[in-house]
């Protein structure tokens, strides 16, 4: 199987994720504010019988605005070692061989927020959020 | 004899849902503000003061504030009057949904990955009718305000 990456764009800023990370792409379900959720989460939303919890993305990317997350059209079930884990997603830009890309370390001088890699496309860079990147934030 | 049927209350704060098993509880008072003597309250027990119960009074315990969130305030409060170890006392809710059978929650272990280091104010969730609630104990939540 090729890999594949999948560009998304959130607050006009763009991400990639590894597609062989990603479990399902729904429609932004319900977001639930829970007490005491740990920084970094935005709430928590049900998925088969499952409680998710929403990853605050903005933060992950370095983002000022977090927004409201039930705005974002769709959300991204990314599967980690913590279990399924939700990524808001404003719209799914392409979906490239990860071959037609190169894979090249951020530069946090350059406020690139939480990844420490770019998936570069056609000259474009994209923070790069896989399973390490999104367990070392969780795991903060 | 049929098996008695378990219920759980619903209780919100904040518009975040919480369930209590009704054995929990004694009775549920709408207390106005000005019954409330503040001259009891005890800010490191989140105690907002006393309130005449029966022959005596209660502390009445703003349970928000040990959940980060804000509560209601307003002319009267919400009570939901509770056994605990050193007798009543009356937990400050924003409103009660309603009272259903066990049967209606999925309980659902809650990871520690959502949340906080060290916090340990509830560690269920139940689901009910496709919202999650927060499980509520008030044993474990006096426990918590007695200190690690």
């Amino acid at each position: 199987m090729i890999p594949k990456i999948a560009l998304f764009a959130v607050h006009g800023k763009e991400f990639a994720l590894p597609i062989e990370g990603v479990q399902h792409i729904i429609q932004t379900p319900r977001i639930f504010p829970l007490p005491l959720l740990r920084e970094g989460l935005r709430g928590v939303f049900i998925h088969n019988s499952e409680v998710v919890p929403l990853l605050d993305i903005t933060h992950l990317l370095g983002l000022k605005d977090s927004g409201d997350p039930a705005h974002f059209p769709f959300t991204v079930l990314f599967f980690t070692e913590y279990g399924t884990v939700g990524l808001p997603a404003g719209q799914i830009r392409q979906i490239v061989d990860r071959a037609t890309g190169k894979i090249e370390a951020a530069d946090p001088a350059k406020g690139e927020g939480l990844t420490n890699r770019n998936f570069v496309h056609s000259r474009v860079r994209y923070p790069f959020l896989d399973a390490a990147t999104m367990m070392a934030f969780l795991a903060d | 004899m049929a098996d008695r049927v378990q219920m759980k209350l619903i209780f919100r704060l904040d518009g975040i849902g919480f369930s209590l098993p009704v054995n929990d509880l004694m009775e549920i008072r709408e207390i106005p503000a000005t019954l409330i003597d503040g001259s009891k309250a005890d800010s490191e027990r989140l105690v907002e003061g006393s309130a005449p119960y029966r022959e005596g009074s209660i502390p009445i315990v703003r349970i928000a504030d040990r959940l980060g969130l804000q509560g209601k305030g307003g002319e009267s409060r919400v009570v939901l009057v509770l056994s605990g170890s050193e007798g009543p006392w009356g937990a400050v809710v924003d409103r009660v949904e309603g009272v259903f059978s066990e049967k209606e929650f999925l309980t659902l272990p809650l990871a520690p990955i959502f949340m906080h280091h060290g916090q340990k104010a509830y560690e269920e969730l139940d689901l009910w009718r496709g919202e999650p609630l927060v499980c509520w104990h008030p044993g474990r939540f006096e426990q918590s305000l007695d200190g690690p």
